[in-house]
């Protein structure tokens, strides 16, 4: 008896958390349409000026015809395969120096004030530098990419692996485990939460490197789409890159938060 | 088995210099069960730590069958305070990584350390994540663990004092049962006074500043073979607990008188 007024009630729970849900996306895809039909109209009766902000259907026309030409498909291809690797190398990398760091005491006490300077230096300042050393090329973007995130990666993950408990590497020590054993079986496994939530915020880091790597020196890609269109007044141009640039690294975000969850799921 | 010569240790701080433990000399037989006992900060861990091998001595040497102790062997294992299992593996795989580390990690290994695990009421939290066991049942897993790889001598750094009163009466009585069976040497640290007569042979007691042991008490003979719990009930459990209290609160008092 009682059992099935439990049973009742929350199905009945059930019920009011979906309907809640389902609130809630309808809110958020109203707000979205409300925006670019805003939008629209906006620009269509002068309220703003169309020459600067653009309106969707121009941009979604623009859209059509650079993917039918073709065009649109490399400059994508460019940024995303730039970022993508300049991420990997700032977080890879940074996870490397980290490992050096924690293998030698000496030498992180003695990099220290340099990693502090590095990391208070605003990157961006270096482009020309960068761009000097590599040459005005591909190389020099990605370099831009994984230069924003691999120093604060270096000192997060660097962190995290001194703060594992010594217990945890009593434990195996006990067992005569050596310094790779310890850092293989304790270290690294205990940072894996540390590690994955740098790498949400290497994604946006290397979005952010190398689209000002591309305004500097790039003959193609999204950065440089954005700052031809600005150049040339064709702001139809600039407003598609940021909506696909924007949709890039929501993808990309989603994608690392989907390998958090999965990687994480036992903690 | 073991032998402790002449064990010295000063740490070193940037403040000063503490001398913590001082002429230790001690002498363990194969199979015995030995307990420290002594005042906050007198060394126990620190003597427990050199004999697993984790910290080297200032001066002195310690042998186990024979050999000399350099660090850290798979002759000893060591138990905590807490368990310390790691939280993103299984009880089995928290098991079986003493043994991967040991280079011991065989089919008949692996199926000894589940029969243990079996014998502790375990049997069915193999598979579980260390977060979904009570502490009772993690500290037992972690007895697994450390028998796993097979050692000699086992080592216990308060591992009970994390518990409460009742699940602490059980596993002394399983760690008991479990030692005395597979004929282990161990050494007990604890703060509890009656765990250590209801679970040991010898009883040692440390004075402090620098650390030493000031005496070393045998429990009676009949108390020995008894499971903890019943130690605990016998009628000449209470006068031997009152001469080792007294004698303890004489080193804390003198302590306290030093200090
Ligand atoms: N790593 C260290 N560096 C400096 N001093 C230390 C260190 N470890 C222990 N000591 C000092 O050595 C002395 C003995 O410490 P130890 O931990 O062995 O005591 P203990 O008997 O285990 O104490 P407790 O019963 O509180 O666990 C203490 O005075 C302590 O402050
Ligand atoms: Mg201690």
């Amino acid at each position: 008896m009682l059992n099935k007024k439990i049973e009742a009630l929350h199905k009945e729970f059930l019920q009011r958390r979906q309907k809640e849900k389902r609130y809630v996306y309808s809110y958020q895809l109203l707000l979205l349409i409300f925006f670019f039909a805003g939008w629209e109209v906006a620009a269509r009766n002068q309220w703003i000026d169309p020459l600067i902000f653009s309106m969707p259907s121009n941009v979604f026309q623009l859209l059509i015809d650079r993917i039918s030409d073709q065009t649109l498909l490399i400059h994508i291809g460019i940024t995303l395969g730039e970022t993508i690797i300049g991420f990997l190398i700032g977080t890879i990398g940074g996870t490397l120096i980290a490992l050096l760091l924690w293998w030698s005491p000496r030498l992180s006490q003695v990099s220290d004030p340099y990693l502090v300077v590095l990391n208070s230096m605003p990157k961006v300042a270096l482009g020309p530098i960068i761009i000097v050393l590599f040459g005005p090329n591909m190389i020099a973007i990605i370099a831009m990419g994984a230069l924003l995130s691999i120093i604060i990666t270096t000192i997060v993950v660097y962190n995290a692996f001194h703060q594992v408990d010594e217990n945890y590497k009593k434990v195996l020590q006990t067992f005569g485990a050596t310094k790779t054993q310890i850092f293989r079986f304790a270290v690294l496994p205990a940072s894996y939460p540390t590690i994955i939530s740098t790498l949400k915020v290497n994604v946006g880091l290397s979005w952010v490197g190398v689209i000002v790597g591309e305004f500097l020196v790039a003959k193609q890609g999204l950065g440089y789409l954005i700052i031809y269109g600005f150049q040339v007044f064709q702001f139809q141009q600039v407003m598609l890159s940021l909506l696909i640039i924007a949709f890039l690294a929501t993808i990309m975000y989603q994608g690392v938060e989907t390998m958090e969850k999965i990687l994480l799921k036992n903690r | 088995m073991l032998t402790l010569t002449d064990i010295e240790k000063v740490y070193f701080t940037e403040k000063e210099a503490v001398h913590a433990v001082s002429n230790i000399n001690l002498h363990v037989e194969e199979g015995e069960f030995l307990s420290f006992i002594g005042p906050s900060g007198c060394g126990k861990t620190t003597v427990l730590s050199i004999i697993a091998g984790l910290l080297p001595p200032t001066s002195g040497e310690i042998r186990l069958n024979g050999t000399l102790i350099k660090g850290p062997t798979e002759e000893t294992g060591y138990m905590l305070q807490e368990d310390y299992l790691f939280p993103w593996l299984t009880i089995q795989k928290n098991i079986e990584l003493g043994l991967t580390i040991t280079n011991k990690l065989n089919d008949k290994n692996t199926k000894d350390a589940l029969h243990l695990l079996i014998q502790l009421g375990l049997g069915d939290k193999k598979d579980a994540f260390p977060n979904e066991l009570s502490g009772g049942m993690r500290q037992r897993a972690a007895l697994v663990r450390m028998l796993a790889p097979k050692p000699s001598l086992l080592l216990f750094d308060e591992p009970f004092s994390a518990l409460d009163y009742q699940t602490k009466l059980q596993l002394e009585d399983l760690v008991f049962s479990t030692l005395k069976q597979q004929e282990k040497t161990a050494i007990l640290v604890t703060h509890d006074i009656s765990e250590a007569i209801a679970m040991s042979d010898r009883i040692c007691l440390f004075d402090m500043n620098p650390g030493t042991i000031k005496k070393i008490f045998n429990v009676p003979e009949h108390l020995r073979n008894k499971l903890p719990f019943q130690a605990r009930h016998d009628p000449d459990f209470h006068p031997f607990f009152q001469k080792v209290w007294k004698e303890l609160k004489d080193v804390e008092q003198k302590d306290r008188g030093a200090s």
